[in-house]
C-alpha cells in the first residue's frame, strides 16, 4: 500500500521569476513504486512477495532552495518483519516530467499565454494532508503474491544466446527464442497494413550465485478480439479473457511477461522512396505515448517487457525491446536464444 | 444465492488483467452498482483511469464464477456473492501518435503554440 502524506504542487514562473501559475501536481507514483520494490527484491533486500510491504513517499529537498522545493523523492518500504525495510535510491525531477508538462500545458491553454513561452518551474511539497474520500467506503487489503521465481543458472542461459539491442544499464537480462522472433515477424507481415500484436509469456528465474533475476520468454499468444487499424491496435477485455484461458490450458506455470506489437512502417511510408524510408524515424524502433500508456495500464510490474517489430519495406523486420527503468520506459537490450 | 445483510456488505477478491495485482475488498454495499464498484477500485488499485488523450478508459468487470462480463448497471448484491473473484479488464490502444515528451504542442483555437519548460534553478 502506498502512503503519501504530501501534497505536491507545481509553481510556474516567467523568465523574470514572477509567479504566474500555481496548482496541484498529479503524480502517477505506481511505476516508481513497482521499479523500486522490484529492484529491492532483485538485490535480496526485500522478500520476493508483492502485497506485504507498505511504501511511503519521502520528498528529497532541494539542496540550495530547501523545503518545500523538491529535487526528487525516495520511496521507503516497510514490511511486517523489522528486517524488511528498504529505502530506494532517489528519483530525480525527471520522474515528474509527464505531470509537469500536463500542468504546464493546462496553463498554456489559458488566453493569457503568449505564443511562444519559456516558463520556469518548481515542484513543491507540503504535508501532511487529508486523504480524499473515495466513492465508496469499502476496505481493501493487498493480497500477498509471491514473485514466481525458478532457480536457474544465468551463465548457462547466456551460453546459448546472443545479446542484441540498445543497452540499458542494470536492466534484468531477458532471453527470447530466435524461432519466436521469426514467428512474430511472420505474423506482422501477414497482418499487412494493420498493426497486430500479442502477449509474451514465460518465466522469471533467480540465480542465487549471480544474485540476479532474469526473464525467459517461452512463447507468444496472439491477441484475439482486437480492433486493428493502420495506426492503432485496441486490446479489448475479450483479448485478456482469451489470454488467461490459454495460460491455464498450457499448464506450464507461465506468467504474462509483457506484450508485442507491430509497426507496419512499410504501409505507413509506402508513398515515400526507399531511400527516404531508410532515413525515416518511423522505420526505427520507437515507443509511442499510446504504447507507453498501454504498458502502464496492462504491465505495471517492473519486470514487464514490450517488444516492437518494425516491419519495413527495405529489409527484414527488426526488433526493439522496451522495459521499465526507474519508473520510466526505455529501450533496452535482450538475448536471442539459438 | 445468499445475499449478505446491508450492514455487512460483500467481500470480494479483485485483480487486474494480468492477475499480478490483487486486492481483497471488504464490505461492498449490495446496493452499489458494478460501475460504481469499478470506479471506486481503480484508484485503490493504482490503475490508470484515463487514456493518453485524457478520456476515461473503459473497464469491464469479469466474474470468474460465471465466466461473463458484468454490466455496469447491475447491482453488486444481485450479481455477486461473498468470496467472488472479479477481474478488471480495460479496452486500451497501442498506436502511433505525434506527441513529444519534452515539448508539448498545444492547440489553442486555431493557433499552435510551443511550450518550453525549464527548471527554475
Amino acid at each position: 500500500m502506498l502512503n503519501n502524506n504530501f501534497r505536491f504542487r507545481l509553481e510556474l514562473s516567467a523568465p523574470d521569476t514572477s509567479i504566474i501559475g500555481f496548482g496541484p501536481l498529479e503524480v502517477d507514483w505506481e511505476p516508481a513504486v513497482e521499479c523500486a520494490e522490484f529492484e529491492a527484491m532483485r538485490m535480496g533486500q526485500l522478500p520476493p512477495v508483492y502485497g506485504e510491504t507498505d511504501c511511503t513517499v519521502e520528498p528529497v529537498w532541494h539542496e540550495t532552495l530547501g523545503e518545500p522545493t523538491v529535487a526528487g523523492f525516495r520511496l521507503a518500504f516497510d514490511g511486517d518483519r523489522s528486517r524488511d525495510e528498504f529505502q530506494s535510491s532517489p528519483f530525480s525531477l525527471g520522474y515528474f516530467e509527464a505531470a509537469i508538462l500536463a500542468a504546464g500545458a493546462e496553463h498554456h491553454q489559458s488566453e493569457s499565454a503568449s505564443e511562444h513561452e519559456k516558463l520556469r518551474y518548481r515542484v513543491l511539497a507540503f504535508g501532511p494532508t487529508e486523504k480524499e474520500p473515495t466513492a465508496f467506503k469499502f476496505e481493501t487489503e493487498d493480497v500477498a503474491q509471491p514473485l514466481p521465481l525458478r532457480s536457474s543458472s544465468l551463465p548457462a542461459a547466456r551460453a546459448n544466446a546472443t545479446a542484441t539491442g540498445e543497452t540499458a544499464e542494470d536492466s534484468i537480462p531477458v532471453f527470447v527464442p530466435a524461432l519466436l522472433l521469426e514467428e512474430i515477424a511472420e505474423l506482422s507481415r501477414s497482418a499487412g497494413e494493420k498493426e497486430t500484436g500479442g502477449i509474451l509469456i514465460g518465466h522469471l528465474h533467480r540465480d542465487d550465485d549471480e544474485n540476479e533475476i532474469f526473464a525467459s520468454v517461452t512463447t507468444q499468444l496472439s491477441a484475439q478480439h482486437t480492433e486493428a487499424e493502420l495506426m492503432k491496435l485496441t486490446f479489448t477485455s475479450e483479448t485478456w479473457t482469451d489470454v488467461r484461458h490459454a495460460l491455464e490450458l498450457r499448464r506450464q506455470e507461465e506468467i504474462m511477461l509483457g506484450w508485442w506489437h507491430s509497426h507496419p512502417a512499410r504501409a505507413w511510408c509506402k508513398d515515400c522512396s526507399l531511400e527516404s524510408q531508410q532515413q525515416c524515424r518511423y522505420a526505427r524502433g520507437f515507443f509511442s505515448s499510446h504504447d507507453r500508456a498501454l504498458h502502464r495500464t496492462m504491465f505495471p510490474r517492473a519486470y514487464s517487457l514490450a517488444l516492437v517489430v518494425n516491419d519495413v519495406a527495405f529489409g527484414q523486420p527488426s526488433f526493439s525491446m522496451f522495459g521499465w527503468k526507474e519508473g520510466g520506459i526505455v529501450e533496452r537490450d535482450f538475448y536471442v536464444v539459438r | 444465492m445468499s445475499v449478505p445483510t446491508k450492514d455487512l456488505g460483500i467481500g470480494l477478491t479483485v485483480s487486474d488483467v494480468s492477475g499480478q495485482k490483487m486486492k481483497k475488498v471488504n464490505k461492498v454495499p449490495p446496493d452499489a452498482t458494478i460501475g460504481e464498484l469499478i470506479q471506486g477500485l481503480l484508484a485503490q488499485m493504482q490503475l490508470p483511469q484515463n487514456d493518453v488523450a485524457g478520456r476515461p478508459l473503459r473497464y469491464q468487470a469479469r466474474l470468474d464464477r460465471e465466466g461473463r462480463h458484468l454490466q455496469p448497471s447491475e447491482l453488486v448484491g444481485e450479481a455477486l456473492r461473498h468470496g467472488d473473484n472479479v477481474m478488471l479488464q480495460p479496452n486500451v490502444d497501442a498506436g502511433l501518435t505525434n506527441w513529444s515528451m519534452r515539448i508539448a504542442f498545444v492547440e489553442i483555437g486555431e493557433r499552435k503554440s510551443k511550450l518550453e519548460l525549464r527548471f527554475l534553478c
